[in-house]
């Protein structure tokens, strides 16, 4: 494992993101209730790639670049460690919010650094495209909303409701930038 | 008079890490030898008692192997200077034209350069369609990016 380096990359990249490993154990599943995150205790063995799942995240990751969002990788080498989709068109009743659409560190990769280092990248671009706040629609997982809490995360004051038909159950968040 | 323009000198802080960032972030590539300059003609040319400088060539993008070049030197002594502000008098930005503006941004960023302020469309009258930011690279001197159309 040698040093990681952040480049953006293109689309011909996007199939590479079928060699991250996705594997990992939490420890808790989050939900919404009264208008708080609330915890429940539940372990859950997160699984690598199924092919449905994985053709599902190419083709939205596929379609976000399309509508401009800007690819991030987090690189050892040639080999990807880590990514970072964010977009770059202002969403939202206030026309306030840019998505970050996708972030992911490889299972070898993970407790480096490389997250935190891909949100400050999607946050300077979010910022420097006019947007006030970072949206994001999490998977619910300890892992994920305890990451972007992290980031200083809370819930968002604006749900986008076609990222709510593609992840029912995702808490939907905001970084004020 | 025959006159060419052939080179902006920068003067950096840390020259292998400012040529790596155009190269990454800009696509500008090497124009060796690297320079590790000494000597009374120094001295001379400078004005400077027992200078020293290190550094590079890089050349810049779209012009071939004959265009001008960014001239990356790392002096031995160096004086502080206030950071830079796009508005302070003197040589001020490096332009360059790009075909995504947002993605020559997000590349600034990626290897370690910054925002300046937002990108921007506009329309110059007589001119046309301009989106374009600033940036700053690692050592805070301010870049434009700009695309026409």
């Amino acid at each position: 494992m040698g040093e990681i380096a952040y480049r953006v990359l293109d689309a011909t990249w996007v199939p590479r993101i079928a060699a991250l490993d996705r594997r990992e154990t939490v420890t808790a599943e989050y939900a919404v209730r009264d208008g708080a995150i609330v915890a429940g205790e539940r372990v859950i063995e997160v699984p690598q790639w199924s092919g449905e799942w994985l053709d599902f995240t190419l083709s939205f990751v596929q379609r976000e670049l399309d509508d401009g969002a800007i690819f991030f990788g987090a690189m050892d080498g040639e080999d990807l460690a880590g990514l970072a989709v964010v977009g770059t068109r202002l969403r939202g009743s206030q026309q306030d919010y840019v998505q970050l659409s996708f972030l992911m560190v490889s299972q070898p990769y993970r407790r480096q650094g490389l997250a935190t280092r891909l949100m400050e990248l999607s946050k300077a671009v979010a910022r420097e495209h006019g947007a006030g706040y970072l949206y994001i629609s999490a998977t619910p997982l300890s892992s994920a909303v305890g990451f972007y809490q992290s980031q200083g995360a809370c819930l968002a004051r604006e749900i986008d409701p076609g990222l709510v038909a593609m992840g029912p159950k995702d808490i939907h968040m905001e970084i004020r930038l | 008079m025959f006159a060419r323009y052939v080179h902006t000198n920068i003067v950096a802080r840390d020259w292998r890490r400012l040529a790596g960032f155009y190269a990454q972030a800009l696509g500008c590539t090497p124009a060796p030898p690297e320079r590790d300059l000494r000597g009374d003609w120094l001295d001379s040319a400078m004005g400077i008692v027992d200078c020293e400088v290190q550094g590079m060539h890089l050349r810049l993008p779209g012009y071939g192997d004959d265009g001008p070049t960014l001239e990356i030197f790392t002096y031995r002594e160096e004086v502080e200077r206030s950071l830079r502000a796009v508005n302070q008098p003197g040589l001020a930005h490096l332009a360059f034209a790009v075909d995504n503006v947002d993605v020559a941004l997000a590349s600034v960023l990626a290897a370690g350069g910054s925002a300046v302020g937002q990108v921007v469309d506009t329309v110059v009258a007589g001119v046309g369609h301009l989106r374009f930011c600033y940036a700053a690279d690692p050592e805070g001197n301010v870049i434009e990016l700009q695309r026409w159309g």
